[in-house]
């Protein structure tokens, strides 16, 4: 009685059914391991490139916004470069273009802007020579001292010269000390690379009387795609968009915006001193300015390469850093990218060009 | 004893019924199909944010090509994109707006900046009115469609601005 059901229960699965099963769920598991690497591949690769379009919009939005300002506050001039004619001896550019210098034959640009809230006038007391260390302003007048406290040591301060017999002229410096709100002074390096710009105004000779002087912005957009010279974040692995706020580029100080921006390509439409011009045309647009262009400049188109942060891990997808504007196409490998083109109109130098 | 002995062991070796080893494969058939639809659904939107970045790009761009042209109350009036001040143009969300007459779909508005995708995605329309009779300022409209070709369904962007003429 008792022995019967345990027999039964003993009997288990023959060899037949065990291997027929065993492969079954083989095959279970295979099917459901495919579909799960694939998954998980799917999110690497999205993963990468939410990455990668962030960084686009990040370094498209900068550069634009930046470019936007060029020529902005020359205390009401109507002159796009901060000088007359855009003579790079006399005045400094508000828009400096570099084609094809940066690695991977990517450009770079240098863009000047003024701060319109911050503007001192030099008092009529300071006669110093181009030499001088020292800018001098009036501390009672209007809202100096307020002005002179937001001078902050490092950054760039700007003076014109409305009055020069052959044009306008500026005058750039790096501030090395805080404004002075009492005494209203401003100590400059006089012996800095941004002095390039002074050599209308050689040290034997005074600088004007009476100058209108602000902070300046003189933002360059570079790629560093170069480890070996221990400036900058990026490396050819891991190219880096590279801010520079002092006008001395590659530098220590240059602050690392965005990564893996690959390429950055940059257009400029012209068009005459007077009348319009047709920017949809694209013989309007050339690959390089002259200062002497600057002021017709028309607009600016920023198109850049942003790739993944790495390649794809499974190595499937076929990248290739592609031809842009004046560039040639890199070489096979791996990386996701993502190109992005946008224009800007340079409204300070179109002020110009309307009048 | 001997009855709680075999019920026991019977209990013990039953394993599964059919029907619950069906019930259990259709709960775990289903939560893989949800769990599937939330990974499409995040590609899918990750793809919509990336067209809609390109659209809101190009869109932008041609603004400031309107922008940057002439807008001068007579001789230098672009008048061919004008339509006079209409107020019948108010078109459906995803409808071309006016110009140009018969739009056609791009990835980019300059032939020096290849994008790498293909076919062209991107419907770039756009439109201008007076806002007034006395040719002061301007409303200036740009839109940009695509079709979502894998999951179907339109989408787009329209961005706007005034301008005033130039004198």
């Amino acid at each position: 009685m008792l022995t019967r059901p345990l027999r039964r229960a003993r009997s288990g699965f023959t060899l037949i059914e065990l291997m027929f099963a065993l492969a079954i769920g083989l095959f279970v598991v295979a099917a459901l391991y495919n579909l799960f690497t694939s998954q998980v591949r799917q999110f690497v690769y999205q993963d990468l490139q939410m990455e990668m379009h962030q960084n686009t919009r990040l370094a498209a939005d900068m550069m634009s916004r930046t470019s936007r300002l060029a020529g902005y506050g020359t205390n009401g001039s109507t002159v796009g470069a901060f000088g007359e004619g855009g003579n790079q001896d006399n005045a400094l550019p508000a828009i400096i273009s570099y084609n094809g210098t940066g690695p991977n034959g990517s450009d770079a640009i240098t863009l000047v802007s003024m701060d319109p809230s911050l503007v001192v006038n030099t008092a009529a007391t300071f006669p110093p020579s181009c030499g001088t260390s020292t800018l001098t302003v009036s501390p009672t007048a209007l809202q100096n001292a307020a002005r002179l406290a937001q001078y902050r040591s490092g950054e760039l301060v700007m003076c014109l010269d409305y009055g020069s017999i052959g044009g306008m002229r500026s005058f750039l410096w790096q501030m090395t000390a805080d404004g002075n709100a009492a005494t209203g002074e401003i100590t400059v390096s006089p012996g800095s690379a941004q002095s390039d710009f002074d050599i209308a105004c050689p040290v034997s000779d005074n600088l004007p009387l009476v100058m209108p002087c602000s902070r300046a912005e003189v933002v360059t957009f570079y790629i560093d795609a170069d480890d070996s010279d221990g400036i900058g974040a990026g490396s050819a692995e891991h190219p880096v968009l590279m801010m520079d706020l002092d006008f001395e580029s590659p530098d220590a100080d240059d602050v690392p915006l965005v990564d893996n921006v690959e390429d950055i390509q940059l257009s400029y439409c012209l068009g005459a001193t007077t009348g319009s011009t047709d920017c949809a045309d694209s013989a309007a647009w050339q690959s390089t300015i002259t200062p002497a262009d600057v002021a017709n400049v028309y607009m600016i188109r920023i198109s850049l390469v942003v790739r993944s942060s790495r390649e794809d891990p499974a190595r499937l997808h076929a990248g290739q850093r592609p031809a842009l504007e004046d560039n040639a196409a890199g070489g096979s490998d791996h990386y996701f990218r993502q190109v992005l083109s946008t224009e800007v109109t340079v409204r300070n130098m179109r002020i110009q060009s309307v009048l | 004893m001997r009855r709680t002995l075999h019920s026991a062991a019977r209990g013990s070796r039953r394993g599964f019924t059919m029907v619950e080893v069906l019930i259990a494969s259709a709960l775990l058939g289903f939560s893989l199909i949800v769990m599937f639809g939330f990974h499409s659904q995040a590609l899918r939107a990750n793809m919509n944010a990336r067209r809609l970045t390109d659209c809101t790009y190009l869109a932008q761009t041609q603004m400031e090509r309107l922008m940057s042209m002439d807008w001068t109350a007579t001789a230098l009036r672009p008048a061919e994109l004008e339509d006079g001040g209409a107020s019948s143009d108010i078109a459906p969300m995803y409808e071309p707006l006016e110009w140009p007459a018969a739009p056609v779909k791009v990835n980019s508005l300059n032939s020096a900046v290849p994008t790498g995708i293909s076919p062209a995605l991107y419907t770039i329309t756009w439109d201008v009115q007076d806002m007034d009779l006395n040719d002061t300022w301007v409303r200036v409209r740009v839109r940009c469609t695509y079709e979502d070709v894998t999951f179907g369904g339109a989408h787009g962007t329209t961005i706007s601005s005034y301008r005033y003429r130039d004198s």
